[in-house]
């Protein structure tokens, strides 16, 4: 029986550290390039450790571009794009649940089916109506198109979330004379925290990663994003990939500190709800 | 009561209702209306020309479309298949209190925080022919010469999964656990009570209960995974000889590069009927659990 | 009370106008005041490579107070640029006057009447100072929609050392070539005879188009018509397979982009290389091994033609202000200065014989020859899809996935078919 549990136990380590070093190899090697020089780049065969370290590709990160302002407006518009889809998404999914509207599947599919559109048709059509109306080169334009886009997919997941929650807390509550909107906010909001959670990650790396609407709708340094900031690293032909994975890393880490910080609401949960095996 | 409810209800799917309507509706239709003329910038100054089917008559017989489609759709069920096995495996780990817990949480998310074009290149740079992949397959004497996984139509295949597996199996995994912890813990114990063994508890009493969220989560994927752009650019640029390319690179190429914008919205039509189709398969799935 | 009603009207409305007209980066036009006319032009240029373009922006809004220049930087990948440009041109905005153009977008621009004629702002004989090549570009149907400030052309390099090593001259034709590089790699050893970038993009069209081009080979004639050499076509295909097959140029060449192509170069892996204009520098660097050693000269026949121009929108509503800056980005100052700054090649005859510049880079007088022997690609409003037909048939013959005769086969029906 201990020789059993002892070869689960290596086992179980060595798969640990091949799977933990496959999910993060890729930004380990970002993290060594981005102390490298274009020399040790562009060697043959290629190096995987700096020969002599340095923050240059850093300093010129943050001087070639203004970098700190691309994360600056990046969450700006992330955070207004997943605060309008949470609210927007979850008052219609709760719409979609609890009462009695009609042609609930119809919207349901309806709103699907539009979200199957590829984002570029809504280029052009979006641009000319942003031009009109004064959004290019905005916070808000942005995020509001952004949110629009992950909307589907929220409505959808919380749907499906909520139809699994038994209505017996919300019945309890109305019998006390609570209207609809408080039910909403006072007993469904915090039994769904983790999925709200959940899927308020998903929009915001989805908001964070947009790329062609970005480029073409804020098109401004003052207003432009990250990931079309790091693409102006390119000159000429070349991509001085040392320079990008500087900037890289200086736009993931508060990123990754956010996502750490959700993090652990979503899965404090498992703390709470007990122990298996 | 019943009036109220209905009332509240409308009002609380208005938002949403509002801001598609607007956003994505109109330019919708704006996109299937010009799907039924030609216009190209390079005819620009004479303006668009109606040829009612023509472009999708135009469409069936492309080749290049049906050999993208094919390639996409491949793409989107692999991919996504390898990303439900192994994020349900690693939703599995995350919903238990084992040793490595919080570090696994961690390293899960990351390939997902590094932007696509950044880790596109680093991708580019393991599959080259002098890269990582290559050093350290030749180091375990698994190949005698270098594998040309960028310019080999099976292998490029191969290394744009592999690195789009890497990039989105986070995503699934954070969804199936959120799914998976709506489970109550009582029903496992039960069923541990009546000696149920845990492949036993997780065919019985876990799938059938995260249906509904597994549906959502790998519909949704499926749709973004029949979108992928920037992975496959920053790669393959759709080599070799455009057998990597996806439709959505080939709609985007006619669109901007080549300016045929009737041609590209026709493309996009079709695209959409197509993912409607795939869609109407998990309507159903969603509609077995309870009534709407 | 009347009269208070009204004068504070008139307040307010004063009061707003004034707000309007302070707020910064609008295109406000300040009609019938006394002050003068100040007029803000947005200007979609380059990237802003060790601060060029600002650089010039700057210099130009000092002598030209009264217009303000709004810099949008774009990406570099011609492609990307393509995008944001297309979307606002179509949408007939206002939001670009000016910007950066490749020299294969003038047809499609002009075609489509974004971009206006600048002839009739140029001064008499202004058009002469640009070299011919890099201006032809420009000129279509005997107008000029542009003026080019970056002259770019494919040049063939060589490894002076090695072809003195072994008593060989310089290769005028494209077999020579491959058989002095092949002899003279298996001599040396661990190298190759030559290397470019063939992955599957604009660059590998430009290549294939350079050995079409010696073959006598045309792709469109003046009125735009499809012509087409299939035989010839497919020989050149089939050329370009067999310097795979016979490992006459580096292996992997067919996933290479320009980087990969010019870190073997650096590191000494090839007796001749195909790049752009803008090679020699890297190649003669420090940190390249073969510095000292790398020398340009034209290709057999014609190198495809490359560079940038200035453009000017048709729909913008300070015609005027654009012209003036298009002609002071690629006018003679502008140039020297994109020159100190980031080593562009000049369209300007007389940069090239500017003794000052020359005494900075010495390597200058080298490009005039490939310049000169340089040709614009096709010139048809289509080239972009004609190029993208033909990159994808071109890579799958040089991966051995179909035959040259088939591709170049399918090469003629599709263009042609475009073209009709």
């Amino acid at each position: 029986m201990k020789q059993k549990a002892m070869i689960q136990k290596v086992g179980y380590a060595v798969f640990l550290v091949l799977f933990l070093f496959i999910m993060i190899a890729p930004m380990l090697y970002m993290i060594s390039a981005s102390f490298m020089s274009e020399a040790d780049l562009n060697v043959i065969p290629p190096k995987l450790l700096p020969s002599a370290p340095s923050l240059a590709n850093y300093a010129r990160a943050l001087v070639q571009q203004p970098i700190l302002k691309y994360v600056y407006n990046s969450f700006v518009i992330t955070i207004i794009a997943v605060a309008i889809c949470i609210t927007a998404g979850s008052m219609a999914s709760y719409a979609l649940t609890r009462t009695n509207i009609r042609f609930k599947t119809t919207f349901l599919v309806f709103v699907l089916a539009i979200s199957l559109l590829p984002t570029i048709t809504l280029i052009n059509p979006i641009f000319k109506m942003y031009s009109k109306l004064g959004l290019l080169n905005t916070h808000i334009g942005l995020a509001v198109i952004i949110s629009v886009l992950d909307l589907p997919m929220t409505i959808w997941f919380l749907t499906a979330v909520l139809k699994n929650v038994p209505i017996s807390f919300e019945e309890s509550a109305k019998l006390d004379g609570a209207n609809m909107f408080q039910i909403f906010i006072y007993i469904l909001v915090p039994l769904l925290k983790a999925s709200i959670f959940s899927i308020s990650i998903l929009v915001f790396i989805g908001a964070w990663n947009r790329f062609l609407l970005s480029q073409v709708l804020n098109q401004y340094e003052d207003y432009r994003t990250v990931v079309v900031g790091l693409t102006l690293y390119q000159t000429t032909h070349t991509i001085p990939f040392g320079v990008v994975a500087a900037a890289g890393l200086i736009t993931i880490f508060p990123l990754l500190a956010m996502v750490l910080l959700f993090q652990k609401n979503i899965l404090g949960g498992i703390m709470e709800g007990g122990v298996k095996e | 009561m019943e009036r109220k409810s209905t009332k509240a209800g409308y009002l609380m799917l208005f938002p949403s209702a509002l801001l598609i309507l607007i956003l994505i509706v109109y330019p919708a239709v704006n996109t299937v209306y010009q799907s039924f003329f030609e216009i190209r910038t390079q005819t620009a100054a004479l303006g668009p020309r109606f040829v009612g089917f023509g472009n999708y008559v135009k469409a069936f017989r492309d080749e290049h479309f049906w050999d993208t489609l094919w390639w996409t759709l491949i793409f989107t069920a692999v991919s996504v298949f390898l990303e439900l096995i192994i994020g349900m495996g690693l939703a599995l780990m995350m919903n238990r209190k084992i040793p490595g817990q919080g570090l696994i949480r961690t390293a899960v998310l990351i390939p997902w925080a590094i932007p696509t074009i950044v880790s596109g290149i680093v991708w580019t740079q393991f599959f080259s022919q002098n890269g990582v992949i290559n050093s350290t397959l030749a180091a375990f004497n698994l190949i005698k010469e270098p594998l040309n996984w960028l310019g080999n139509e099976w292998l490029a295949k191969l290394s744009i999964l592999i690195a789009d597996v890497w990039k989105n199996t986070p995503y699934m995994s954070l969804l199936l656990l959120s799914g998976l912890l709506t489970i109550p813990k009582d029903y496992y114990e039960a069923a541990e009570i009546d000696g149920a063994g845990k492949i036993r508890c997780f065919i019985s009493i876990t799938l059938p209960l995260i249906k509904a969220t597994m549906s959502v989560t790998v519909l949704f994927r499926i749709i973004s995974a029949m979108r992928v752009y920037d992975l496959i650019v920053a790669m393959t640029a759709g080599g070799p000889a455009g057998r990597t390319e996806t439709v959505s690179m080939y709609a985007i190429n006619t669109y901007f590069t080549y300016g045929n914008t009737g041609y590209g919205a026709t493309l996009s039509v079709l695209m959409l009927i197509i993912s409607i189709a795939i869609s109407m398969l998990f309507v159903d799935s969603l509609k077995t659990k309870g009534s709407v | 009370m009347m009269k208070k009603k009204v004068f504070a009207i008139l307040a307010l409305t004063a009061s707003m106008t004034l707000g309007a007209c302070g707020s910064g980066n609008k295109n406000v036009q300040q009609e019938g005041s006394k002050a003068p006319e100040s007029v803000t032009i947005n200007y979609y240029g380059r990237p802003d490579d060790n601060g060029v373009e600002s650089t010039i922006v700057t210099a130009f809004e000092k002598e030209y107070p009264n217009i303000k220049v709004n810099y949008v930087e774009l990406p570099d990948s011609s492609n990307d640029r393509l995008k944001t440009i297309n979307t606002v041109l179509q949408a007939g905005d206002s939001s670009i006057d000016v910007f950066a153009g490749d020299v294969i977008w003038p047809p499609i621009f002009a075609s489509a009447g974004w971009v206006i004629p600048l002839d009739e702002y140029l001064q008499e004989g202004e058009l002469d100072a640009y070299l011919p090549g890099p201006l032809s570009a420009f000129q279509i149907q005997e107008k000029t929609w542009g003026l080019p400030f970056m002259a770019d052309a494919g040049a063939l390099y060589y490894r002076k050392d090695l072809l003195e090593k072994y008593g060989k001259e310089v290769p005028q034709t494209w077999d020579e070539l491959v058989a002095v590089g092949k002899e003279i790699a298996e001599q040396e050893g661990d190298m190759s005879g030559f290397v470019s970038y063939w992955k599957q993009n604009e660059s590998l069209t430009s290549s294939m188009l350079e050995f079409y081009w010696e073959k006598g080979g045309e792709v469109v004639d003046e009125n735009g018509k499809c012509v087409l050499d299939e035989a010839k076509l497919a020989e050149t295909l089939a050329e370009m397979r067999a310097m795979i097959d016979n490992k006459a140029v580096v292996s992997g060449i067919e996933t290479f982009d320009t980087k990969a192509s010019r870190n073997v170069v650096c590191a000494g892996g090839a007796v001749f290389s195909r790049d752009w204009l803008s090679g020699y520098g890297p190649f003669n660097s420090e940190e390249s091994a073969v510095a000292g050693n790398m020398e340009i000269t034209v290709l057999p026949s014609y190198g495809c033609l490359g560079g940038w121009g200035v453009m000017v929108s048709a729909y913008s509503k300070n015609k005027e202000a654009a012209v003036e800056f298009a002609r002071y980005r690629a006018n003679y100052e502008s140039q020297l200065t994109a020159c100190e700054l980031v080593d562009i090649k000049p369209t300007l005859r007389a940069a090239y014989e500017d003794q000052n510049l020359a005494a900075r880079k010495p390597e200058l007088p080298k490009y005039l020859p490939v310049l000169e022997a340089a040709k614009p690609r096709p010139q048809s409003p289509f080239y972009a899809e004609i190029s993208g037909i033909m990159q994808l048939e071109i890579h799958s013959v040089i991966t051995g996935m179909t035959a040259p005769e088939k591709s170049a086969a399918n090469i003629v029906t599709k263009v042609s078919e475009l073209l009709q």
